[in-house]
């Protein structure tokens, strides 16, 4: 198996990768994957917990933070002195749901999420976060040092990325077809049954004991079923063709039951389980057409369709109606193409070699006419098949073709012979001997000539055997 | 007579729907054991290319072979080796019944019930739908039989019928070919017929309430390792060839990309002993505590 390697770095992303502005500077800025990834997160730095001022709050800066706990609301932030960074105009611009992540040294997360849009209070540099404590049951202790951050939701500059690959098929097959009238009886089986049913009476059950019933020891053999229903177990005393019934109670909802079929013979006691499910349905089959939907997409994708069958009928209704030609295509159509002429087929003795309008039995038993003759061509029929000599030398041929037809075409069911691998084709004969009893034998040389009754005939009969030349060519 | 095989290796055209997509992922290389695995959604992420006007054919004509392989963001979002594992989707069911062809006993088959096939997949269970899939065991106990399998080649709606025969010591024909949809598919399997040496030798094809998956013959499986890397060549680029700015005032050492965005900034400092005597020259990394002042337009435009 082949292994594609593939390096990847974040750089493929530059130019998807979004930046946010505040205080004029750019933000998103990245170099490497753990920023890419990080993008969404700041960090505030390093706070120390105390009893400064207003409760709750975080004041002073970077230094001090208010012992924020289960029952906080709001968190003040002041960014003075907060190491030169604009906290306030970026902090305005949080998304509800951001989550203030607070780790203590030893590692205990507390964890607030905004739930209202930050509110400037208009007061210096100050601003309210309303928020609601994500599972913090305790208030942080006073005198420890913590670590501030703060996490946008949705902010990871990651993108999907996209590789090619290359799927590939090997086809290999081997053996010979043959055919075979399609019956298919069942394997060697102590004990077994089959189950059918029909959706014009869903509740009732056949099965027919198809336990081997012909062998000598097997001949003792006794059948018990039970039907997972509940109702009393049955003796089977048939064996198939007939077949034994049971109707299940229709209890309003589509139920499976598992028959069990036991079979005790000399060899031993087998059980076999089969489950159906009631009422008996077809199972939905969806989809039939493998289609796949593919989503829209941008740019040099937008012109891929956006569905794509992927299961294609021609195999499975492979009767003949349906692979006649004339469903796909209108019949008969036109086929031509150049040829070579035959022009000489249709020659007849005497001053006048050419007759228009007369009819000329041919060597095969089929019959040509000439239609016309003009100056720039000569048109005639060979076995209602329409040919055009042209003055230049070349000859066209126009025919109606009706593609397969129900006459070309015989359905058989085949199957593969394992013994025959390595085989492919029918045993044929091949062989260029012919023998006319009583004009020629088998020793002399392939001469027909009792067949040619005309001058075309002679020219391309036989191989080309015999040299004819035009008498106004020498 | 002729003899021998044919075959051929042609780019694949399959369906999303029949590829299976295992990812397997490590951190590293010398952490092989610890690794994940988990299924990615194959209708989701992968997307076959069509023709156009460049390559030949219509627009709406699958190109065959290349396909589209999405690294999902959700997934792919950590430094590591990640191992995309592209295997034929499975169809895993159970073997309904066993039966052979009356007119040719030595050929066996599988009765599969469509009720027991997901129903995702039982648009394949139709005639001669499922011809090259192939089929692999299961034991009762749940284990895979490893290295054995066998080819599906061919596949019908059947039905169970009630046929006399006039010999009574012969098993009756149990099932026929249906002309409409049934719910059971009997598919000849191959190798199912004894060789030529060994003719009492009788190949498995499986035994009834027997676990089987079924897997199509599509495509080749194949494997693509995606390295998530910190850099690459070109982000090391950015190092060796891109702008960059030393602050002679502070030391702050800027880094920028070709569009001239910030990719990194250091502090250059110097350690004296307490003679003044040089120790160190350092550059350190600010992380995250980048200056933003030293924006490279606002730089090269103070002049």
């Amino acid at each position: 198996m082949e292994v594609f390697k593939i390096k990847i770095s974040p750089e493929v992303l530059r130019n998807e990768l979004t930046t946010q502005s505040y205080s004029g500077f750019s933000f998103g800025y990245y170099s490497g994957l753990s920023y890419v990834l990080s993008a969404g997160t700041t960090n505030l730095g390093t706070w120390t917990v105390g009893l400064n001022g207003i409760n709750p709050g975080i004041f002073g800066g970077s230094s001090i933070l208010a012992p924020l706990g289960p029952n906080t609301e709001n968190i003040y932030i002041n960014e003075i002195d907060s190491s030169g960074f604009n906290w306030k105009s970026y902090l305005l611009n949080t998304k509800i749901g951001s989550l203030i992540n607070i780790t203590a040294d030893s590692g205990e997360l507390y964890q607030f999420r905004i739930i209202l849009p930050p509110m400037d209070l208009g007061v210096d540099t100050s601003l309210e976060l309303p928020v609601e404590p994500v599972n913090v049951t305790s208030t942080i202790p006073i005198g420890i040092s913590v670590n501030l951050t703060i996490t946008q939701p949705n902010t990871s500059q990651l993108i999907d990325l996209s590789v090619p690959i290359l799927f590939k098929q090997d086809y290999e097959d081997l053996g010979y077809y043959s055919p075979f009238d399609g019956l298919i009886s069942q394997l060697s089986e102590e004990v077994n049954f089959v189950f059918t049913a029909n959706t014009e009476n869903p509740f009732d059950v056949l099965i027919y004991n198809t336990s081997i019933s012909g062998k000598t020891y097997l001949q003792n053999s006794t059948f018990i079923v039970n039907w997972g229903d509940g109702t009393p177990i049955e003796n089977v005393e048939v064996v198939v063709p007939e077949s034994l019934i049971h109707t299940y109670t229709d209890i309003g909802i589509t139920t499976g039951y598992t028959i069990t079929f036991t079979g005790y013979t000399s060899i031993g006691s087998y059980v076999v389980k089969k489950n159906i499910t009631l009422p008996y349905s077809l199972a939905p089959i969806t989809n039939p057409f493998g289609t796949v939907e593919f989503q829209p997409g941008n740019f040099s994708w937008a012109s891929t369709p956006t569905s794509q069958n992927f299961i294609a009928t021609y195999d499975s209704e492979n009767t003949v109606a349906d692979q006649v030609s004339s469903n796909f295509v209108s019949v008969p159509f036109i086929v031509s193409g150049f040829t070579e002429s035959r022009l000489e087929e249709l020659k007849i003795y005497g001053p006048n070699p050419y007759i228009t309008n007369l009819t000329i039995n041919l060597a095969d038993g089929t019959t040509g006419i000439i239609t016309s003759q003009t100056p720039e061509y000569t048109a005639y029929t060979i076995n209602d098949q329409s040919y055009l000599d042209f003055s230049a030398g070349t000859s066209v041929f126009v025919a109606q073709s009706y593609g397969l037809t129900e006459n070309t075409l015989t359905a058989t069911s085949i199957t593969k012979l394992e013994y025959l691998m390595n085989v492919i084709d029918q045993p044929i004969i091949q062989s260029n001997v012919f023998i006319e009893r009583g004009k020629i034998s088998g020793m002399e040389n392939f001469r027909r000539i009792g067949e040619i009754n005309n001058t075309g005939s002679l020219s391309t009969y036989g191989y080309k055997f015999f040299d004819v030349r035009n008498y106004n060519d020498i | 007579m002729a003899t021998g095989n044919y075959g051929i290796v042609r780019p694949a055209d399959v369906s999303p729907e029949d590829v299976e997509i295992v990812l397997h992922y490590v951190p590293s290389r010398d952490q092989s054991s610890n690794f994940t695995l988990t299924r990615l959604d194959s209708l989701q992420y992968l997307r076959p290319y069509f023709n156009n006007a460049s390559t030949g054919g219509s627009d709406v004509e699958l190109l065959g072979g290349l396909y589209n392989m999405t690294l999902p963001a959700d997934q792919f979002n950590a430094l590591g080796i990640y191992t995309l594992y592209f295997r034929p989707a499975q169809i895993r069911t159970v073997i309904n019944d066993c039966g052979v062809l009356s007119s040719s006993p030595n050929i066996k088959g599988i009765i599969i019930n469509l009720q027991d096939v997901p129903s995702t997949y039982r648009n394949k269970f139709i005639n001669q739908g499922l011809v090259g899939f192939r089929v692999e065991y299961l034991n009762d106990d749940g284990t895979k039989i490893p290295n054995f399998y066998r080819i599906i080649t061919s596949s019908f709606y059947c039905e169970p019928v009630t046929q006399n025969l006039t010999n009574t010591l012969q098993k009756a024909v149990r099932y026929r070919y249906s002309e409409g949809t049934t719910n059971l598919i009997f598919c000849t399997l191959t190798p199912s017929s004894s060789p030529t040496t060994r003719p009492n030798a009788t190949p498995f094809i499986g035994n009834p309430a027997q676990n089987i998956i079924i897997t199509n013959t599509f495509f080749n499986p194949t494997v693509v390792e995606v390295e998530i890397v910190e850099h690459d060549a070109s982000t090391l680029a950015i190092a060796l060839y891109g702008n960059q700015t030393k602050s002679i005032e502070d030391g702050i050492y800027t880094m920028y990309d070709s569009d001239n965005n910030i990719y990194r900034q250091y502090n250059l400092y110097v350690i004296r002993d307490q003679f003044n005597e040089l120790l160190y020259e350092i550059r350190q990394d600010r992380i995250n505590n980048i200056d933003f002042s030293k924006n490279f337009q606002n730089i090269i435009t103070i002049q």
